[in-house]
């Protein structure tokens, strides 16, 4: 179980990627994709990582769990294309320069934009992680929340630092 | 003090109707307050299981992302129902995640270790153990714990509204037996009172008056039919005694009539005897007259006899 993960005092404590990866796995049961969404894209859900991985094996964890009823595999791609099947993509610190193409080319899609990169969610990423004493946090962009078409829910707004689109 | 079989009836009846009105009453609120207490205790722990439910569906989040001052700061809501003493929530392997203490709670108390939905009922606390079920899966446990003081100013209201039932009704009792003992306390005082009088003046021509067609009317209906028999039996007596003395002096009378007449015949008897005696005595002294004067004769004849023969 991934569920596992979420708890620091289990020994040995997991690291600071295996933390993000059950995150991501968590954010699924927070936000509720349009359906035409989630009956569209086959069997499986997509959870695909955009330039380098900074993830490795921490995705071990929660490769093959079920959401919606639809195995979770993730994809890794160096280019964007069949962008259009991810449910959440994760987009790398190594994207930095291109973001805004990368965003653009995102307009009209149902997909949730995660990044743990400093001032992406204010450049149009939905969820940025960021370390507070050690700790992963998350900030969530509502501007581009609201843009994705995806229901993020208030729980998770709760415990989230809410950012908007730079001016 | 008294035996109750030496106080009287009015007493017994008013003492016999106190004690049942007052058992009864005091089962009656028995019942109540029971039924009362284990209702209220039920809705307790719904009211509980809700609330814990609320704050498990509220933490969700928070346990799945590892906050525990999200986790804390949900479970200060608890602040709102005073009731609410303790509450941690752990997470799915059983570690503390966010504690909750009212102001009134001590730092020291630890919290239990977290187990399957239950509750318990302790002395002054009621503790309930809630998983938190998300997603269908179990992510953690809520534990809380609220006093009883709720349950237990409900139990003192409803002894004290209970013994005030409980008094004004055996006030409005007593009044109401006050006046209605005296439709059975009534005959019988009558009765004794007339068998008192009756036995003091020996008039067997009172009749006790018969209020009900209950058992008391025929008491007093055979009272005063056991008086007629009496009375008859006096007067047949009295028929009685007048005949035999009114016999009697008949008796009397012609007793001393015969008396009389017996004393009549007596007296001629007396007097015929004296005439007998008389004539006897005549007789007799006719015979010694006779003697004599044969004696007489005899010595003259003898003197006579000396002349002639010298």
């Amino acid at each position: 179980m991934s569920w596992e993960l979420n708890t620091y005092a289990q020994q040995p404590k997991p690291s600071e990627y295996e933390v993000k990866a059950a995150f991501l796995y968590n954010f699924t049961k927070f936000v509720e994709w349009p359906t035409e969404a989630t009956t569209d894209s086959g069997a499986t859900f997509n959870l695909c990582v955009l330039g380098e991985d900074p993830f490795g094996k921490a995705f071990e964890s929660i490769q093959g769990e079920k959401i919606i009823n639809k195995k979770l595999v993730i994809n890794r791609f160096k280019e964007l294309h069949d962008i259009e099947k991810c449910r959440i993509l994760f987009i790398s610190e190594s994207e930095e320069e291109r973001l805004t193409q990368i965003l653009k080319s995102l307009k009209g899609l149902h997909i949730l934009t995660v990044s743990d990169s400093e001032g992406f969610a204010q450049q149009g990423v939905i969820i940025n992680f960021y370390l507070e004493q050690n700790r992963v946090r998350f900030e969530i962009n509502v501007d581009a929340a609201r843009r994705s078409g995806l229901k993020i829910s208030s729980k998770l707004m709760n415990l989230a630092r809410i950012v908007y689109d730079l001016p | 003090m008294l035996l109750f079989r030496d106080i009287s009836i009015k007493r017994k009846l008013i003492l016999i109707s106190l004690l049942t009105t007052g058992v009864v009453l005091l089962l009656a609120s028995a019942v109540l307050i029971t039924n009362e207490v284990i209702d209220f205790r039920r809705s307790m722990i719904k009211d509980l299981t809700v609330q814990a439910e609320i704050i498990g569906s509220n933490s969700t989040a928070a346990l799945s992302f590892n906050d525990q001052k999200a986790a804390e700061e949900i479970l200060s809501a608890l602040r709102a129902a005073p009731n609410i003493m303790y509450a941690t929530i752990y997470t799915k392997d059983g570690k503390v995640f966010a504690e909750y203490r009212s102001d009134g709670m001590k730092e020291d108390v630890l919290p239990p270790p977290p187990r399957e939905n239950s509750h318990r009922f302790g002395i002054n606390h009621l503790s309930l153990f809630h998983h938190i079920v998300f997603d269908k899966d179990t992510i953690g446990t809520i534990y809380i714990q609220s006093d009883l003081k709720e349950l237990y100013s409900r139990l003192k209201w409803d002894v004290g509204v209970a013994i005030i039932v409980m008094f004004v009704s055996l006030s409005v009792a007593f009044l109401l037996l006050s006046k209605l003992q005296q439709s059975i306390t009534g005959p019988v005082l009558d009765l004794v009172r007339l068998m008192q009088l009756i036995s003091k003046e020996k008039s067997y021509s009172l009749r006790a008056s018969i209020h009900s067609h209950d058992e008391l009317g025929s008491l007093a209906e055979g009272f005063n039919e056991m008086l007629e028999k009496i009375q008859k039996r006096d007067a047949e007596l009295e028929l009685h005694r007048k005949y035999l003395e009114e016999q009697v002096s008949g008796r009397t009378a012609e007793l001393s009539k015969t008396n009389e007449q017996l004393r009549q015949r007596e007296e001629e008897l007396k007097k015929r005897v004296k005439d007998l005696e008389d004539f006897y005595d005549m007789a007799v002294g006719r015979e010694i007259r006779m003697i004599e004067l044969k004696e007489e004769i005899e010595s003259l004849k003898k003197e006579l006899g000396k002349y002639k023969n010298p």
